[in-house]
């Protein structure tokens, strides 16, 4: 090859480059058989379904396909009512992408009536200085659900 | 442990998570290659021990652990070194998406002794041999950006 000809290089500048990088991600997550059946029953008939261990007799919500425990398969369904007691919550009142909502809206974590576990969901309904801990709560649920924990609008004091 | 297999189930809930993610990072040492991109230019760290030209450039050589300081200019032609074309769609890291990669991918080694890798011109693979000798196709220079995708293609002569 006769086409190099040998540049300087001195004449390309040394100074640091900064550079701005996305990267992109789309990716399709199926939820699995055990969450599938999960939010089918939220999405088809507004029930929140735990899951029962046969070993420690834990009853987890959300469900999972082993117990992380006593690491058992799990599969045998229980009904639960949905109701439940607030547990803990935080109150968000900044923005970052990807939220479900704007803030300010609060968090909690609502152990279910029947479940072992608690889950971790939106709190509404309710003025956000007047949410409390022990607090009874109870799902409320969209007009149009589509499969999502976020069929679930959030959990509201008991009347 | 071992898991029973299980009676597949219709697995109708799934999401969509599309997910763009901005950061940003200094090149360094790697600076005026880019910079050199942005001019239309390839250039490739030097060895001072066996003279081996590395991009993408490396602040020490990889075989001789000795700091590198001489950098040299690759010219814009190289010779082929392999190629292969991916028949399947294959993720595009720009986008998330799938997408149909037409154009092979070739190895080359420049003028000046470096090796890269790059986009081919010619998309049928029958027609490129080991040996021939392909040159650069650059971005316009207002388009160019000091990545090495500033080459959209190398052609061959």
């Amino acid at each position: 090859m006769t086409h190099h000809d040998k540049k300087s290089v001195a004449d390309i500048p040394n100074d640091p480059i900064v550079v701005e990088v996305q990267g992109h991600s789309n990716f399709l997550v199926t939820v699995g058989n055990t969450g599938n059946k999960f939010l089918t029953e939220i999405r088809d008939n507004k029930t929140l379904m735990g899951i029962k261990c046969p070993g420690c007799k834990k009853i987890y919500i959300p469900p999972r396909t082993h117990c992380p425990t006593c690491f058992a398969r799990m599969s045998e369904w229980v009904k639960l009512s949905g109701k439940g007691t607030l547990e803990t919550f935080t109150i968000v009142r900044y923005a970052e992408p990807y939220m479900p909502k704007e803030p300010p809206y609060a968090y909690g974590v609502i152990k279910l009536d029947g479940a072992s576990t608690g889950i971790v969901h939106l709190i509404g309904g309710v003025d956000l200085n007047k949410i409390k801990v022990s607090m009874k709560m109870e799902p409320v649920f969209k007009e149009q659900r589509e499969g999502s924990i976020l069929d679930i609008e959030y959990f509201e004091p008991s009347a | 442990m071992v898991l029973k297999k299980e009676e597949p189930q219709d697995p109708s809930v799934a999401f969509r998570y599309p997910r763009v993610i901005t950061y940003k990072h200094s090149l360094g040492y790697q600076s005026k290659f880019a910079h050199a991109l942005k001019m239309g230019r390839i250039i490739a760290t030097k060895c001072p021990v066996d003279g081996r030209c590395t991009i993408p450039p490396r602040i020490v050589c990889p075989m001789h652990h000795i700091r590198q300081t001489e950098w040299v200019d690759q010219g814009q032609r190289g010779k082929l070194l392999s190629a292969f074309k991916i028949n399947f769609p294959m993720f595009d890291s720009r986008t998330g998406d799938l997408k149909s990669w037409d154009t092979p991918i070739v190895s080359i080694e420049l003028e000046g002794g470096a090796r890269m890798d790059g986009w081919c011109a010619e998309t049928d693979t029958s027609k490129l041999k080991t040996g021939m000798v392909l040159e650069a196709v650059w971005r316009p220079e207002e388009e160019r950006k000091g990545r090495v995708d500033d080459i959209l293609y190398w052609k061959p002569v």
